[in-house]
Formats: C-alpha cells, structure tokens, sequence
C-alpha cells in the first residue's frame, strides 16, 4: 500500500473534491450559453414554481401593502397640504375683500374730505358698546390727534353723533339714536326760515329718528332730506342727518313730525370723521360729494 | 443523510430561493441583497461537517443554477466551496455559540463574493471593475446582513440538529 489507510482515505476525499469541482467548473463551462434545459432541470423548476409562485405573491401583497400604505401616507399628507392651502386661501380672499372694502371706503372718505370744506380727523371705529341702552362707539382717536367733545363726528353717508368723552387715545361717541342728544335740522328742499326741529332718537322705533318740534304747516314731504341747521354750536350746518320716512301731526295738533331714515348705517360704523371745531366757520355748510346739498 | 434530511434540506434550500427572489428583493439596503441561501449552506454545512458540507452546497448551488438559470454548475463551485470551508471550520469551533458562526458566516461572505467574482472573470462573464472595491462596497453590506440572518437562522437549525432532524451519525454535533 503506498499510503496508510486514513491517509489514502484523505486523499480519495480531496481528489472527489477536485474532480467534483472540475466537473462543475466544466459544466459550467459549457453550459454558459445553453438555451434548452434538461429533464431534470425542468422537473425541479416545475416543483419549484408554485413555492416561488406562493413566496412571490406573499412579497407583492407586503409590496401593495407597503406601497398602498405609503401612497395613503402620501395623500394624508398632501390632503393636509391642500387643506392647509385652501384655508390660507380663503383667508386671503376674505382678506381681500375685506382691503376692497376698505379701499372703497376710504376712496368716499377722501371724496368726502375733499369735497367738505372742513377740517377732519379720521378715525376707526374700535369698539361699540356692548348693552343695548346706550348707544355709543368708541373711535381710535384721542387728545392725541385734537379729538375734542362735542365734536361732530360724520361718515360719508352723513351724521351719526358726536364726541361724548375723549381720552389720551380713544373718543367715545354718542350716537343719534341715543335718547340723549338732540340735532337741530331743517328739511334741505325747502329750507324755509324758521322751519327748524330737532331729530333725536324714535323710541318707538328703534333705529329710526324723529323729527318734532317743526310747525304744523311746515313744507316737509316723504323722501325728504334732513340736514343740520348750524344751530346749537356742535353740529356744523349742512350734514345730511336721514330721510323721511312719514310725517305727522302730533296728538294736540300744534305741532309736526316726521320718521326719518338714517342716512349713515348705525349697524355698519369702520370708518368715521371726526370736524375739528375750530375748523367749523359760521354760516359754512357741508357739501357731501355727489348730493344734491 | 436519510431521504428525510435530503427532503428537509430541499425544502429549506426551495423556501430560501424563493424567499431569495421575493421577500429579501425588498430589502436591498444599498442595492445590496443578502444571500439567504448561503446562509443557510453554511449554517448547514457547520452541523454537517466539511464533506457533507461540500455536498450540502453543491446542492444548494445547483438548485440555485437551474431556477435562476446561471450556468449548471456556477453557483454549485461558489456554495461547495463555501459548504465545504463552513463544514471545515466548524469543526474547530464550539456550535453553540452562535456568535462565532455569525463571524464566520460574515467571513464566508467575502469568500463566496470574492470566488464568485473570480468565476466571472474566469468565465468572461460582466463583472464589477474591481475585486477590491466590489468587497469593500457590496460585499460588506451583505456580509453584515447575511451576520444577522444567521444570528437568526442558525439556533433553528442547531435545535433541529439536536432532535436529529437533520445529518446523523455526525458526532461533533452531539457535544
């Protein structure tokens, strides 16, 4: 025996390993290029395929799964995008017609300010009293800026009261439908001499004025305008205070009277003006831009 | 090895293929994926020893030649030569001691990639410009996760080794 026998046996192992792996090596060699498979090939993959086929669809419903999860992710995420646009959208259009507004309210107010000879202050509204027993509105404007009591304070559609207090920054006004104050006015079509009352709050009609004290003949129609008479110092002649609704004689028929219309709207107070007193000269008279005063 | 182990062992070197070709195409960190049936060659071939070992890849690498139709006898050198290097190893190493055949595994990794590449070359089939860099960049990624597939396959298999479910009549694994 030329090698002992485990040594021989080593041997045979090593030498079935080399011959194993030419063979392979071999084979693989010339199967390189192969198209056609064998019997045996063929019966594996054929078992193969269902495992593979089972494993496959396993991974493709994780792969859905994950994939649909994700997607869902993704349109939460750009639901949440869109939402938040869509909001910020809106607020800009509210925000925008809010700008239109006011743009159109302070062109009337700069019409106003040109076409009234006096000198005004403008000024925001800011706060209105809460209780329905007064009716006063707080304005932006103060001793700071020469607001001073008993100032008339106007929007561009007419009267609507004047300064009650006044503080380092803020004013309040009283307005004409409170019970409190009272506005001496003519009827602006007729402007007869001594054809003068006084418009103050209706109480039987809350948001309207009333206009009493004018004599029982008085030239004074429906759809009339009302204006200030100058008379009283606060209120400077001319402003459009309402229109007339009905006229009247009261019960002892002495006297007439008349529902008026507002002309500026109490519910709807931005902007305001307030006439600087001393700008006020006797026997001046508002012109409000585009009436007939 | 009786007809049961030799069924067992297909069974798990077909549920590896296929788990290969589908779930673990998921996770390709890297473009890399891990390769599942190597771990499983080498987890086996460490219980069986270096003879079975060799046919243990031999087998494994054939399977993977004809269902992923790589020439007859490509992947059976790579894994028989990893089989056989596993079953080698393992005889100088305590079994149950997970850790070190997850080193091993990470080692054979490199191997397998390194004669593999080396296969290509020979057979003038494309391959990665370089050896170095192809080791240094792929290889390691998968040598890391194929660290952690037999971290996770391998106690498997040991069990099923101490119930004698799969090689008899191989005595290191009796210790």
């Amino acid at each position: 025996m030329l090698f002992p026998k485990k040594r021989n046996n080593q041997y045979k192992k090593i030498i079935s390993f080399l011959l194993v792996l030419a063979i392979l090596l071999a084979a693989a060699k010339f199967t390189a290029g192969r198209q056609d498979i064998t019997l045996p090939e063929e019966i594996l993959q054929v078992i193969a395929a269902p495992v593979q086929g089972a494993f496959q669809y396993v991974t493709r419903s994780v792969q859905d799964f994950v994939s649909g999860l994700k997607s869902y992710r993704q349109l939460l995420q750009e639901n949440k995008e869109l939402r938040k646009q869509l909001a910020e959208n809106a607020t800009l259009k509210v925000r925008l017609t809010e700008l239109r507004k006011e743009n159109m309210r302070l062109r009337k107010m700069l019409e106003l300010q040109d076409a009234l000879s006096y000198e005004m202050i403008a000024a925001e509204v800011i706060a209105r009293d809460p209780d329905s027993w007064f009716n006063m509105v707080t304005i932006n404007k103060g001793k700071k800026d020469s607001v001073e009591p008993n100032m008339a304070v106007i929007t561009t559609e007419g009267l609507i009261g004047y300064v009650y207090s006044v503080s380092y920054t803020t004013a309040n006004v009283l307005l004409l439908t409170d019970s409190r104050p009272g506005v001496s006015a003519l009827v602006q079509r007729s402007r007869e001499p001594g054809v003068v009352g006084v418009v103050e709050y209706a109480p039987d009609k809350p948001g309207y004025l009333q206009m009493r004290g004018l004599p029982r003949d008085a030239n004074i129609l429906a759809g009339d305008t009302i204006i200030t008479s100058g008379l009283g110092g606060i209120f400077p002649k001319g402003l459009v205070i309402g229109h007339v609704l009905e006229t009247g004689v009261d019960e002892l028929g002495l006297t007439r009277y008349a529902f008026l219309q507002p002309a500026a709207n109490f519910n709807r107070l931005e902007e305001v003006f307030v006439i600087k007193s001393n700008s006020v000269s006797s026997g001046s008279e508002a012109v409000y831009p585009g009436g007939e005063e | 090895m009786t007809a049961r182990t030799a069924a067992i062992i297909f069974l798990l070197f077909l549920a590896s293929l296929a788990i290969q070709g589908s779930v673990l195409a998921l996770a390709a960190p890297g473009g890399v994926h891990p390769d599942i049936l190597l771990v499983v060659t080498v987890a086996l071939s460490a219980l069986a020893g270096p003879r079975r070992g060799a046919i243990t890849g031999l087998c494994a690498g054939l399977m993977q030649d004809i269902l992923f139709g790589s020439p007859l006898g490509f992947f059976a050198v790579v894994k028989m030569l990893a089989g056989a290097a596993a079953g080698l190893f393992a005889e100088y190493i305590y079994k149950d001691v997970v850790l070190v055949l997850m080193l091993m595994m990470g080692v054979l990794t490199f191997f397998s990639d390194a004669a593999t590449f080396l296969m290509l070359d020979a057979f003038g089939f494309s391959r990665p410009p370089s050896l170095v860099g192809y080791l240094q960049q792929a290889t390691f990624i998968r040598a890391a996760i194929n660290f952690f597939l037999m971290g996770a396959i391998y106690p498997y298999l040991y069990r099923a080794q101490k119930r004698h479910l799969l090689f008899t009549n191989y005595p290191r694994t009796e210790e």
